[in-house]
Formats: structure tokens, C-alpha cells, sequence
């Protein structure tokens, strides 16, 4: 399973990064808590050059590069096919943002954590990103990608 | 099938995830020297920076071989009988195979210095080794750290962040030689200074008296009560020499990572494998390819005949708070060099023809992942992508369009 971006549909608002970062960290969903009174941090980040752009999502690869190369045991797969980061084994060496072919996981600008998407599986329904994007520019699909 | 592993480190856990995913029934035996199971030796000086929060380094969960139905043997190898397809091990067992892999790892250089002999000089590479520096620093104050590799800059850190004085010596002209041109180096050394530590290049250590003084070869005279010798490691080639198997510096393999006898296969920091960027078989004593090329070996054990797509040279560490990723070659002979830095930032990109063959990223992690798959899967820009990418300023964004189409296209055949 994962999110993958319709770069001919994004139209670089950035409400992906912003419902991502509130469904994350006990926001619970909140905008307003996360963006008025918190530190918020969306797991995927929108890329854009000129007219293009699109969010930088996970395609929690079948042969992930991030959890083959981890040092310490960090990066796990949890019985839905999701890439996760224990954070209680990460030392913040960053091998797995070195191999990331997306740049997908990249250290939190907060705390140095290793940050990367989730699919939001701590919450009930499709990824925030997907059910707020204004125009069907993000789609959850089956499967990972090759490497 | 029977399969059996020399080694039971992280080239053994690649080997029996890539069996398993072949091969649910047959039978893996793994034999297994170090007293301690597969742990994560990139951890060590973790430990060593702070004990009680570092303590587990194992690789894997605890139940990783068990889950796997893989069978443990703690003892040596003396000789593999390959005529007869058997081991012989130092607990008068003999184990026979139908598939063997030499996961034999590497082990330090003890370089001839005269007085290295003494036991307040010491090898940091297994747990073994943290666990005693551990104890030993209890009453010390100053420490020598002989050679500027990542073993010897993590033993550093982590005995500056223990409190010890801490001298390093290197005998080239800078430090992380491997890893950084002399351009980056200048300012990692300097944030390293800066915070304390005491960094010697271009001399070398002449003799360790007893009475606890370190000579250098330009008379110059350091006091330390433990010296830890981090010059390099050399693969544990031994058994595969004395079976007869071809071995150069590593264990040498076919593209399907099979010796010279196409029964036995190796894997991590013992063998040779391919170096994508110079095309030659290589020693890359890296964890990431420990797993890569054990996970490649055991499928092939289990009877797939996929090729080993080789690897690059790579690396990511933190120092004292800075994040430094390399990748590729960063010899000054080869390609374009071309640089980008702010204040505490610096990338040096290495460009030959429209790929990327090599780069350094001090604190700017963001753009090593597309940059060290741009070397790996050698993605070709289009004519002055990369020069562009430096000069807009490096990001996500101007990373080379033709790089992000080729993803593209990985992602929809991913999807299918």
C-alpha cells in the first residue's frame, strides 16, 4: 500500500503537508492545534519546480533500501506492508535517508528523527493527505515499488 | 537442501531472509564463532558513548533465527572439506552441505608498531572490544585514537563524549581519508576542534612506551592511559585459502556471488563484489551490503540465478552533531568537481559526462538519497542538469528532472 502523487493534477497548494502534519504527533487532525499552537511536521514533503510539483510520498518498496540498510534495526515493516521507524532503536545515522531513492525519510528539522510517512495507520479512514487534497492529486494504491 | 553459513553476523541474516523467501523447508545451519549473536557493529561506539542507554545491539529481534527455523552451532570452522561437501568444526563435529556461505567478515589491522603488544592498546571493532574499553576508561583520563577511518572517528566521539582527552592521529593528510577530498575535510576537522578534540594529520605514531608515552615519528610526545588502533580491517579469508578457493585482497566471485566452487558462495565484508563506478570487484566492508549481498547469495542458494547488481561505495555518519553522507568516488582525478556551501552546509558533486559518479553531503542529508541512487543506478542528467542543480541551490526540487522520471516510472511498475 501506498500514496502516489498525479503530478498533472497537484496543484501545489500544500494542504497535503498540512492535514499530514496535524494527523501526526497528537494533533489528532487538528489544524488549528497543530498550526496555532504546536510544531508541526508533515511526514512527506510537496516538491515543486516551476509548473510541476507533487507530494514526495512513501512507496514502502517491496525490496525497501531503508530497511535493508538500517544499522540499527530501526526501520521495521508492520504486518500491513508499512515501513516504519522504531524510534527507540534510531541512533539518527541517516543511512536510510542516504539510500532513500525518493528522499523520502529525512530527519525532522525538530528533532533530528528520522521522519517518513505512515499511511497515517495510527487513525481510522484513507491517509489525510489523500481525503484533503482539493484535486484528486494523491491516490492510495496497492503495492510497493521496485528498486 | 541443506544450507549452512560461516558467520553468523549480518551477511548470515541477508543470507537466511533471502533462503526463506525461496525456500520455507530446507534445512539452515548457521555456524557461529563470536560468542555474542548477530549484533549491529556500527552500534559499538554507541555503546561506548553511553552504556546504559546503547546496551542492545542486536540486529535483529531475538526470535529472528528461531522464527526461521535456522539452527545455531557456537564453534569454529577448522576446514572445509570441499571433496566431500563437509565442515569440519574445533568441536570435533563434522557438518555436511549442500550449499555453503562464507560470511566471514573482517577483522582489525594491528599495524607493526613497536609496542603495540600492550594490553592498554586495543582493536575496537566487536562488543567485545566496547565492553572492555568500557571498563578500562573507568580510571582514565587521556586517549590516543591511532587512524581517522569511521571506526576510529566514532571511537573518538564516543570517548570525547565519555570525558577523555581525546588525540587523534592520521597518517594522511586528512581525516576520513575514504570518505571526504581534503576541500571537505578542512571543515570537519575544524567543527571537531572546535569542540575539543585533539586532531594530528599527516604523522604517524613511531613507538607506544611503556611508561604510557606515545612517540610520533616527528619526536612529538602524547600521554594517554589506553590507545585504540582503528587503521583498517582485512577480510577473514583463511578458510577460503586454505580450500582453494580463488581469493585476491576479499573472497573473489562470479556475478552470481558463487566462489571459484559453485557450491559455495560468500557474502559481506570477506568478499569481493562489484564496484559499479569502477566496474572492478572490490572489499566494500559496509553494512548495507553485508545484507544486500547475503540476502543476493541466499536466493541463489535456494536455486534463483539472478545476477548481484554490485553496489557503491557509502556512507552516512554523525560526528559531534554534524551528519556527513558520502558516495561514489571522491578521488581528485575523476570527473567535474563542483561545490556548493553556506554556513554550516557543504556538497561537492563529482560529474563525469551526465552522471554523477561521487558526492559529499555535510549536513544536507535531504538530497543523499536521489544523489547516491543517481550513482548506483547510474540515471543520466540531461547536458548541464547537475551544474544547474548546484547552482540554483540544492534541493529536492532541482534534483535533475530525468532522475524523477525514471522513478516514475519504477513507482507505476511497482503499482501493477
Amino acid at each position: 500500500m501506498k500514496v502516489i502523487s498525479v503530478p498533472e493534477y497537484c496543484l501545489g497548494c500544500g494542504l497535503c503537508e498540512i492535514y499530514c502534519a496535524a494527523q501526526h504527533d497528537g494533533y489528532d487532525g487538528n489544524v488549528l492545534k497543530a498550526y496555532k499552537r504546536g510544531q508541526p511536521t508533515p511526514r512527506s514533503g510537496l516538491i515543486k519546480f516551476s509548473q510541476i510539483s507533487w507530494l514526495n510520498t512513501c512507496m514502502n518498496c517491496d525490496d525497501a533500501p531503508c530497511l535493508n540498510a538500517c544499522i540499527s534495526g530501526a526501520v521495521k515493516r508492520d504486518e500491513d506492508g508499512i515501513i516504519y521507524i522504531d524510534e527507540n532503536r534510531c541512533v539518527q545515522c541517516y543511512t536510510c535517508v542516504m539510500v532513500c531513492p525518493y528522499g523520502h525519510a529525512q530527519p525532522s528539522s525538530k528533532s533530528g528523527r528520522i521522519i517518513k510517512c505512515d499511511l497515517c495507520r495510527d487513525s481510522e479512514g484513507i491517509p489525510a493527505c489523500v481525503s484533503h487534497c482539493p484535486n484528486a492529486a494523491l491516490k492510495l494504491v496497492q503495492g510497493g515499488a521496485e528498486q | 537442501m541443506k544450507y549452512v553459513i560461516i558467520g553468523g553476523c549480518i551477511a548470515a541474516c541477508g543470507a537466511v531472509e533471502g533462503i526463506r523467501s525461496k525456500d520455507a523447508q530446507g534445512q539452515i545451519i548457521i555456524i557461529d564463532g563470536e560468542k555474542r549473536g548477530a549484533y549491529t557493529r556500527p552500534l559499538i561506539s554507541y555503546f561506548l558513548s553511553e552504556p546504559s542507554k546503547y546496551s542492545d545491539v542486536d540486529y535483529r529481534s531475538p526470535d529472528f533465527f528461531k522464527d526461521r527455523a535456522v539452527e545455531t552451532i557456537k564453534a569454529r570452522v577448522e576446514l572445509i572439506d570441499r571433496p566431500g561437501q563437509l565442515l569440519n568444526l574445533d568441536n570435533g563435529e563434522q557438518i555436511e552441505y549442500d550449499r555453503l556461505l562464507i560470511a566471514t567478515g573482517a577483522s582489525p589491522i594491528m599495524p607493526p608498531i613497536p609496542g603495540a603488544d600492550q594490553d592498554w592498546v586495543k582493536s575496537f571493532y566487536t562488543i567485545g572490544d566496547a565492553e572492555t574499553i568500557d571498563r578500562d576508561i573507568e580510571a582514565a583520563r587521556e586517549v590516543v585514537v591511532i587512524g581517522s577511518g569511521l571506526i576510529g572517528m566514532k571511537a573518538a566521539e564516543a570517548l570525547f563524549k565519555r570525558g577523555l582527552k581525546v588525540h587523534l592521529v592520521e597518517k594522511e593528510s586528512h581525516i576520513l581519508p575514504r570518505q571526504l577530498t581534503p576541500g571537505a575535510a578542512v571543515s570537519v576537522h575544524r567543527h571537531l576542534a572546535r569542540q575539543g578534540l585533539d586532531i594530528i594529520t599527516g604523522e604517524e605514531v613511531a613507538v607506544i612506551h611503556p611508561d604510557h608515552q606515545i612517540e610520533l615519528k616527528n619526536g612529538q610526545k602524547l600521554s594517554a592511559d589506553l590507545v585504540i588502533m582503528a587503521v583498517g580491517t582485512r577480510p577473514n579469508v583463511e578458510l577460503a585459502v586454505a580450500a582453494g578457493l580463488e581469493v585476491r585482497q576479499g573472497v573473489v566471485l562470479d556475478d552470481y556471488l558463487r566462489t571459484s566452487d559453485h557450491k559455495i558462495y560468500a557474502a559481506g565484508d570477506a568478499a569481493e563484489t562489484l564496484n559499479v563506478i569502477s566496474g572492478k570487484q572490490e572489499v566494500m566492508a559496509l553494512l548495507p551490503h553485508a545484507h544486500r549481498e547475503g540476502y543476493q547469495a541466499g536466493r541463489n542458494m535456494a536455486g534463483m540465478d539472478e545476477l548481484d547488481q554490485g553496489s557503491i561505495p557509502m556512507n552516512s555518519v554523525k560526528l559531534l552533531g554534524w551528519n556527513i553522507c558520502s558516495a561514489g568516488v571522491t578521488g581528485a582525478r575523476d570527473g567535474e568537481l563542483l561545490s556548493w556551501y553556506s554556513k554550516e552546509q557543504l556538497l561537492e558533486i563529482k560529474v563525469r559526462e551526465n552522471y554523477l559518479i561521487g558526492y559529499i553531503a555535510i549536513n544536507m542529508p535531504e538530497v543523499a538519497g536521489p544523489l547516491t541512487n543517481a550513482i548506483s543506478k547510474k540515471i543520466p542528467a540531461a547536458a548541464g542538469e547537475w551544474q544547474e542543480f548546484v547552482e540554483r541551490g540544492p534541493s529536492l526540487a532541482t534534483i535533475p528532472s530525468a532522475y524523477w522520471q525514471v522513478l516514475r516510472r519504477l513507482e507505476a511498475n511497482g503499482s501493477n
